[in-house]
């Protein structure tokens, strides 16, 4: 028992060790490059703000969407760019999925032995997208602070939780849409729901009813990116929801990089 | 020197028959993959606009009917309806890989043959108008004879037909507009995060994302000097009979005619700059 704890504790530690070394690697890359620094933060601050301006603008016409008053889809877009961010500064690597399996880039992959998904997806760090992650919690924070419903200490651990829940559903999220590369080669077909993604995720997901919610919630579970943590916090769901996607989000994670490890077998090298 | 003039007026014939051909070779590129071709050119486009007829339908406080302000839950819905099936007309920046073939040096062999690189991206442009109105203009038709109330037709042939040459010239500004900053990978390692920033801020500018109905006055008047308002904004609303839209018409060739020649020289000068900046190993 104690050597399975062990082992297991040895993984998470190799895995951090590899993160550390990515970061590094990252931060030295992206010095050399100051004009494609600015460009990526600033890109995302326009995302921020088409988003922000879309809401601020709709809000002057309409009293509440699907339920949701001005505050709420604000602190919905707060959790919106946290997760966003977090997907820049670890995992934009994965579009290049596609093009790397379809000429055959990913054998150095399949001979380390750590989680494929892990190795593969985590390995561009991007140092711009910090700067976005603390615009991305600048906002939050101010939005939460501005929310009648407020916060105190108490709320803390909460708050931590649900950081981790948007970050683990957006990487479980993206593992899963992986997948399907392996399965339709050349189709894109990853990029392509990562778009979808962005599409419909950036509402709540009540826009869409109770069927389109509970759809987009559990079966394409896009909602574990940002929405279910932004529920769970604004307490617009339930506590027994709120204790199932607690449950739910870190399954997804964990089975959706399983998957991942699952479907890479298929990959068969050069040119498949 | 009838020889040399004869040759001069074979070159845009030439030219032309280059075009097409390219063209015929991207269709049969784009299609080669079904499950690439229906997600790539058949659904391309449309969650966007569809998200927001779902957010416009679960607003509460939208009156039903034309309120002061000319907002009204039935216009919105139906101009963005309308919105996903323009927008697919219009040119976008995934339709070109000219920053990837900088980036891996694959442009040194276009320079060596016998006419200017831009037949390639001008195939494409032919190819996505063609494809793309082969599916627009039944999948409008089914939809305005099924539901007209979300999704009319055309208010009249005239009204359709000055909203298909906005729209043909918007997105040939786009070609341009697009064409241009890929063309920036002669100078940047990394070129996709402008072309996104600038299709986020093209799609707002172009009521792509929000009706212009929503917006404040004075920044529809703002976004009235940009190339995306005239390209789905104005044709959509134009399409939909608005008088206003109509009396606009003119100004909005206007806009699109300064703004064609203005990218065009713009890509142009990057391409020229970028071409001597060139090492052809790669960037």
């Amino acid at each position: 028992m104690s050597a399975r704890f062990e082992s297991a504790w040895g993984k998470l530690a190799r895995h951090a060790r590899i993160a550390r070394s990515y970061a590094s690697i990252g931060i030295v890359r992206r010095a050399q490059f100051r004009t494609e620094f600015f460009s990526q933060v600033v890109m995302d601050v326009v995302f921020y703000g088409v988003h922000v301006l879309l809401f601020e603008f709709l809000y002057r016409h309409v009293d509440s969407v699907a339920g949701w008053s001005l505050g709420d889809v604000r602190v919905f877009l707060g959790w919106l760019f946290l997760s966003d961010a977090f997907m820049m500064v670890w995992m934009s690597h994965a579009w290049m999925l596609p093009e790397d399996l379809k000429n055959g880039n990913l054998d150095s992959v399949r001979a380390r032995p750590v989680q494929p998904a892990f190795l593969y997806m985590f390995q561009k760090f991007s140092l711009e997208a910090c700067v976005n992650m603390l615009i991305a919690l600048g906002w939050l924070l101010w939005a939460i602070d501005a929310h009648p419903r407020g916060w105190s200490a108490v709320d803390l651990p909460l708050f931590a939780w649900c950081v981790l829940m948007c970050w683990m559903g957006r990487a479980g999220i993206m593992a899963l849409f992986a997948t399907v590369e392996f399965v339709l080669v050349n189709g894109e077909l990853s990029r392509v729901l990562n778009l979808l993604a962005v599409d419909v995720n950036d509402h709540p997901l009540d826009v869409y009813g109770r069927r389109g919610r509970a759809f987009l919630l559990y079966f394409l579970p896009l909602g574990a990116m940002n929405y279910a943590a932004a529920s769970i916090w604004l307490g617009k769901c339930g506590t027994v929801e709120a204790l199932a996607l607690s449950l739910f989000v870190p399954a997804l994670c964990v089975g959706a990089f399983a998957l991942f490890a699952r479907m890479f077998r298929r990959y068969e090298s050069a040119m498949s | 020197m009838n020889a040399a003039a004869a040759e001069f007026a074979r070159g845009p014939a030439r030219l032309s028959r280059l075009v097409l051909r390219a063209a015929l070779w991207e269709l049969r590129k784009v299609a080669a993959f079904r499950a690439g071709f229906w997600l790539k050119e058949v659904f391309r486009n449309l969650a966007r606009p569809l998200v927001m007829v779902c957010v416009l339908l679960s607003a509460s406080g939208l009156p039903q009917g034309v309120a002061g302000d000319g907002v009204s839950l039935q216009h919105a819905v139906a101009y963005m309806v309308v919105v996903a099936l323009v927008e697919k007309l219009v040119f976008h920046d995934r339709c070109l890989d000219l920053s990837d073939q900088i980036f891996q040096g694959y442009v040194t062999k276009y320079f060596t043959m016998p006419f200017p690189y831009f037949v390639l991206p001008a195939g494409r442009f032919v190819q996505h108008i063609v494809l793309q109105a082969a599916i627009v203009a039944p999948a409008w038709t089914a939809l305005s004879l099924l539901a007209p109330r979300w999704c009319p037709p055309p208010a009249d042939w005239s009204s359709a037909a000055m909203a298909l040459c906005l729209v043909l010239l918007g997105s040939a500004c786009f070609l341009l507009f697009y064409f241009a900053l890929h063309a920036l990978a002669f100078w940047l390692d990394v070129v996709w995060t402008t072309l996104i920033m600038a299709r986020m801020i093209a799609l707002f500018c172009g009521g792509m994302v929000l009706p212009p109905m929503f917006l404040p006055e004075r920044v529809q008047e703002a976004f009235a000097w940009t190339f995306p308002w005239w390209t789905v904004a104005v044709p959509v609303q134009l399409a939909a009979g608005a008088p206003a839209a109509r009396a606009d018409f003119a100004r909005g060739v206007a806009t699109l005619a300064a703004w064609l020649v203005a990218l065009s020289l713009l890509a142009a000068l990057v391409w020229a700059r970028g071409r001597r900046r060139y090492a052809g190993s790669g960037m």
